[in-house]
């Protein structure tokens, strides 16, 4: 198979309030059928809700002592200052060359504070506070926004926000298929972005995964697509290779040169892989007893039962509908690798006849630095990160790279990503470090004008950019150290050397023992009494209700993904049911929870920690400052200094300016 | 000195009314003119059934419903065994209340698509369009407003409901976009201001003043389309209309029968909603892609909606709007006719879909698949033949082109021909 490749390519008790609060959001019907109890929410008055608002503030802050603080490692460097600089000197003069060709300009330089918070914003998720940006400007080093970026790229906050990046890509979600938490694979997320694991890296483990899902994360990938091979297939090539493959799975691609032939040649590298998510209710039923129910051992077992693992004599067959030869249907389809013209350097599995080393040669193949498809897809990605187009669109078609708006730009930078060894630090250190990432940002091109990059495009934050920024109005910085992970509570219900029996006779007394005996032992461990554990049901394992009233963490570390009725879903956080599925386009709904909503309540409101900074502030001037500072990171201009002064006539106060400027298109667009 | 405050400049209610007035029968202004009479495809506007939608409620079952185990089934192939039904064609058993209305329905057995991946495959369902790169399809809702207007000067013209709008106004002004509500029960949230009506007035005044340098700076498509959404949310806030989005004001025994799920009062707060003047509402029902397990998915998934669908259909035709109320049943493939015991993969080539109300034939099935449910056998329907058969109802001008910002000419239904066959 040779492919065209154009060259490289809620009330008095806190608990009780709690409840009513939960419950503002939470649907009085749901789509399991069952009617959750309907608690009338009591009527409050503006004074009642403050109130309850304030002892959940108090319990957060309590809540976020006991938090976790991340290690800080010494971090190593895979490229010099020097070198970063001699890489992104080259990517300037490729944009240039570009716009030169095609009779354009780059923009002017962009304002220092309008740099300062795009940079927040794409390093570490949030815009700076007033601070933050003071203390910015007091630096006397020309060097300093380099010197920042690096410390911004080492902190917490990047981490958070690289997270988000990756959970909407690879589809985090905790409640995935009715009864599979995905604990174990957020957690493995997490740190492999704490370790800054290179991407070829993760990619690996995530594509040769083997064992129970429990207490190996990357797992996740592949059972995010349980028992739907074709379709796992389908999302890899077309998530790390940008190979629009979509069609071929049924039929010959009608304009691309991919047929299903070669779909189905690739699919059989996973020929003898079995990642199915087995369903833990009827074995979980047919062992439950009076000492441990149904439902606790549903969550029990679920953890054991999802895996992947190695199955001889499974192998992938052509369909039955095949359509291209008569002979096929029916017969074991033989691996083979999909190769592209002047990639010479592609690795051919020598030995594609021992079916047990299928899926590392795939991985090899795919995540190899000669794969010139592999590295452009990553690195397209992580510019449109910061540019706010690919350039290549979409993302996930890259099978022409002659339609990329800079054909040499990317090249370069499929270059740059294997010369940095995958490391997406130092890759987002190069594009970060570009004359042209620091330019004014452009307006939207007309639809079907390419666009070249005379600066970043003008975006709108990510749904998780502008909630992390109203929490670090809310609260301050704090939050960026606090860390939800559940990983090692999950991977305490594997049960060790299990054997998950083939049929329902294999559930039987002895595996009920086995079953049992490690439940005694969690629980021994986990110090729950012999009372408490009959009364649990299905948390008694495992819960991730982990909110302990915590409303105003970071993104990353709220339930993945949040509720339909959440602020982040409603400004367009994905459902994660496909992938790269976040949306930033806005709508009416977004707009009335911008306005009106509790998030806009609560960062305006009197315990908000920029409002309180505020008030401190005995002039108005210096409030109206202050508040500019921090919403906009800048200070207010000579008319809107006016119009400020205004509204102190006017008897209106600081809440509504911070209403005014947390509404406003300059908050909610990177410029 | 003069005042700041007076160069606020807020849309007001009246301002907003004149501009919807100003696009609502604006037809002309839209389209582009170009004349297909000399052209032999041109599809008429008149006929049997032309126009005979006046709002359309569109129940997308997300995930790929099996055709072979609901709309139609084969003996002996799947769990569910075909039951009889009120008119001369089969269901499964998993549909026993859509059974007994079987006599309203018109079954399209004889669907096909060519995507198989769940995303591309519900944007082709959604717009008649493969996605592309370089242009975003409009969906049906933001269609017709092109077409006819808006059909309310104070709520939206198209909604979605347990989904988000993802650009259904496609390359239209954001001004097409469906309103998009993630939970029925909250009906559309957070449409109280924080303040009484005056400061609230104040306050946007505020807004506007302090963010019109940004606004200058930058006349950006995105920008714009942000504005119109506060000015529309606004405008909203203040509409006399809001009870249709209030689920609480029906009774406890109409909520009750179309189920107390998500998806079930979605479609009751659909009937509100185009009983409202809402004219295209999509309802989207999640968890229909049964590789594994079919066997106990679908007996948890269709009374749910065998329940919200029966009850929508009943409801419609007691208040007198079935007649001109076009009720759609689609998803963006089926299921393959090889069952393992376990589940079925998905499977565009052939499936099924279902049309009832607005003028359409009742107790009808047209075309067929094979005898195992795999392939069209009669009557093929592609998704275009599909759109333009809801284009027709609702009286769409199929062969007027709409020309995209980048100069590109597109149509209801890609130029394909309405199965005129499924009116009466």
């Amino acid at each position: 198979m040779k492919k065209h490749h154009p060259k490289l390519q809620c009330s008095p008790s806190a608990s009780v309030l709690l409840l009513t609060l939960c419950f503002l959001c939470s649907p009085a019907f749901s789509d399991d059928g069952q009617k959750r109890k309907e608690k009338e929410k009591p009527t409050q008055s503006r004074q009642e809700r403050l109130a309850e608002r304030r002892e959940l503030r108090a319990k957060e802050n309590k809540q976020s002592e006991v938090a976790q603080s991340p290690a800080v490692e010494p971090v190593e460097r895979r490229i010099t200052n020097e070198q970063v600089f001699i890489a992104a000197s080259k990517i300037d003069a490729l944009v240039v060359a570009n716009l030169k060709k095609h009779n354009q300009t780059a923009t002017p330089a962009a304002n220092e504070l309008v740099l300062l918070r795009r940079v927040y914003l794409d390093v570490i998720g949030r815009i700076p506070t007033a601070d933050e940006m003071e203390r910015y400007l007091s630096i006397e080093d020309p060097e300093r926004l380099n010197k920042l970026i690096d410390e911004l790229l080492d902190s917490p906050g990047h981490r958070s926000h690289l997270f988000n990046y990756f959970a909407d890509m690879l589809r985090i979600s905790e409640g995935f298929y009715r009864v599979g938490a995905t604990h174990s694979y957020q957690s493995w997320l997490k740190k492999q972005i704490r370790d800054n694991r290179p991407w070829d890296a993760m990619v690996d483990e995530m594509m040769t995964a083997e064992g129970a899902f429990g207490n190996n994360g990357a797992a996740g990938y592949l059972l995010r697509d349980a028992g739907m091979p074709l379709d796992s297939l389908s999302n890899t090539l077309t998530t790390f290779m940008g190979a629009n493959v979509a069609c071929a799975q049924c039929h010959d691609h009608p304009f691309a040169d991919w047929s299903q032939d070669d779909f189905y040649k690739m699919a059989a590298f996973f020929g003898s892989t079995r990642f199915d998510r087995d369903d833990s209710r009827k074995p979980a039923k047919a062992i439950a007893t009076k000492e441990f129910g149904k439902a606790a051992l549903v969550t029990l077992l679920q953890p054991n039962l999802s895996r992947v693992v190695f199955e001889k004599g499974r192998s992938l067959k052509y369909p039955d509908d095949y359509q291209y030869d008569d002979e096929l249907p029916g017969i074991q389809v033989k691996p083979e690798f999909i190769t592209w013209e002047d990639t010479p350097t592609v690795p051919v599995a020598a030995k594609t006849d021992s079916p047990q080393t299928h899926r590392k040669q795939f991985s090899s193949w795919m995540t190899s630095k000669g794969n010139p498809r592999f590295a452009s897809a990553i690195a397209n990605r992580m510019w449109k990160r910061f540019f706010g187009a690919a350039v290549q669109e979409p993302i996930t078609d890259l099978d022409q790279r002659d339609l990329a708006t800079n054909p040499e730009l990317l090249t370069f930078l499929s270059t740059l990503m294997c010369a940095v060894d995958f490391d997406l630090r130092e890759f987002q250190r190069v594009l970060l470090r570009t004359n042209i990432y620091r330019r004014q940002a452009c307006k939207t091109p007309a639809e079907g004008i390419p666009f070249r990059f005379p600066g970043p495009l003008l975006r709108r934050m990510t749904a998780e950019q502008a909630w992390d920024s109203m929490v670090v109005l809310n609260f301050g910085t704090e939050r960026e150290n606090y860390v939800r992970d559940h990983g090692d509570e999950f991977a305490e219900l594997v049960i060790p050397s299990f054997e998950v029996p083939k049929d329902r006779k294999g559930w039987d007394d002895a595996k009920r023992e086995q079953v049992f005996a490690h439940a005694r032992d969690v629980l021994m461990k986990r110090g729950v009494t012999k009372e408490k554990a009959q009364a649990g049901g299905r948390g008694l394992f495992f819960s991730n209700g982990n909110y302990r009233g915590i409303k105003w963490n970071r993104a990353s570390e709220l339930t993945q993904p949040e509720k339909p009725s959440h602020w982040l879903r409603i400004a367009g956080q994905s459902d994660r049911n496909i992938a790269d599925d976040s949306a930033t386009e806005g709508g009416i709904t977004e707009s009335l929870a911008m306005m009106n909503g509790e998030a806009a309540e609560t960062v305006i409101g009197d315990d908000s920690l920029v409002m309180q900074q505020a008030a401190l502030r005995s002039q108005h001037a210096d409030k109206v400052n202050y508040l500019y500072r921090s919403f906009l990171t800048r200070s207010p201009s000579d008319s809107e200094k006016q119009i400020c002064d205004r509204v102190f006539e006017l008897r209106m106060g600081i809440s509504d300016i911070a209403w005014a400027l947390l509404n406003s298109r300059e908050f909610i667009f990177v410029q | 000195m003069e005042d700041p405050l007076l160069k606020f400049d807020l849309a007001s209610r009246r301002q907003f009314v004149q501009r919807m007035a100003a696009t609502a029968f604006g037809l002309n202004i839209l389209t582009t003119g170009r004349s297909l009479a000399e052209d032999a495809d041109v599809i008429p506007t008149n006929g049997p059934g032309f126009g005979s939608a006046k709002r359309v409620i569109v129940l997308q079952l997300n995930g790929g419903m099996s055709h072979i185990d609901t709309f139609d089934p084969k003996k002996g192939n799947g769990p569910g065994r075909p039951i009889n039904t009120s008119a001369d064609f089969q269901v499964t058993e998993y549909l026993p209340e859509t059974a007994k209305l079987a006599n309203r329905l018109c079954v399209l057995r004889s669907m096909t698509a060519e995507v198989g991946v769940h995303g591309p495959a519900k944007y082709v369902m959604r717009t008649g369009y493969a996605g592309r790169g370089t242009v975003l399809h409009p969906n049906i809702g933001a269609w017709a407003q092109h077409y006819l207007g808006r059909s309310h000067a104070q709520i939206p013209s198209t909604a979605c409901i347990n989904r988000r709008s993802d650009r259904g106004n496609g390359f239209f002004s954001s001004s097409h976009a469906p309103l998009a509500i993630g939970e029925p029960n909250a009906g559309i949230g957070n449409i109280e201001a924080l303040t009484g009506d005056h400061l609230m007035l104040r306050r946007t005044q505020l807004l506007n003043a302090l963010d019109s340098d940004f606004r200058k700076r930058y006349p950006d498509k995105q920008v714009h389309a942000y504005n119109g959404f506060y000015d529309d949310a606004v405008a909203l806030m203040k509409s006399s209309e809001l009870d249709a989005f209030d689920l609480k004001q029906e009774s406890v025994s109409v909520r009750e029968s179309y189920g107390s799920s998500r998806f079930g009062q979605g479609c009751l707060l659909a009937r509100r909603l185009v009983q409202s003047g809402v004219r295209f509402v999509e309802v989207a029902h999640e968890g229909w892609d049964m590789h594994k397990n079919l066997e106990d998915d679908i007996v948890e998934l269709t009374p749910v909606f065998d329940q919200a669908f029966t009850a929508l259909l009943r409801d419609l035709e007691s208040q007198g709007m079935l007649d001109d109320t076009l009720v759609v049943v689609s998803t963006e493939f089926g299921r393959k006719p090889k069952f393992d015991g376990n589940g079925r993969g998905h499977h565009p080539v052939c499936f099924s879909t279902v049309l009832a109300g607005a003028g359409v034939k009742q107790g009808y099935v047209h075309g067929a698949s094979d005898d195992d449910g795999g392939y069209v056998d009669e009557d093929e329907v592609t998704i275009g033949n599909f759109h333009a058969t809801i284009g027709w109802a609702m009286g769409l001008p199929l062969s007027t082109e709409a020309v995209s910002p980048s100069g590109r000419p597109f149509t209801v239904g890609d130029k394909q021909k309405p199965v005129m066959n499924v009116f009466a």
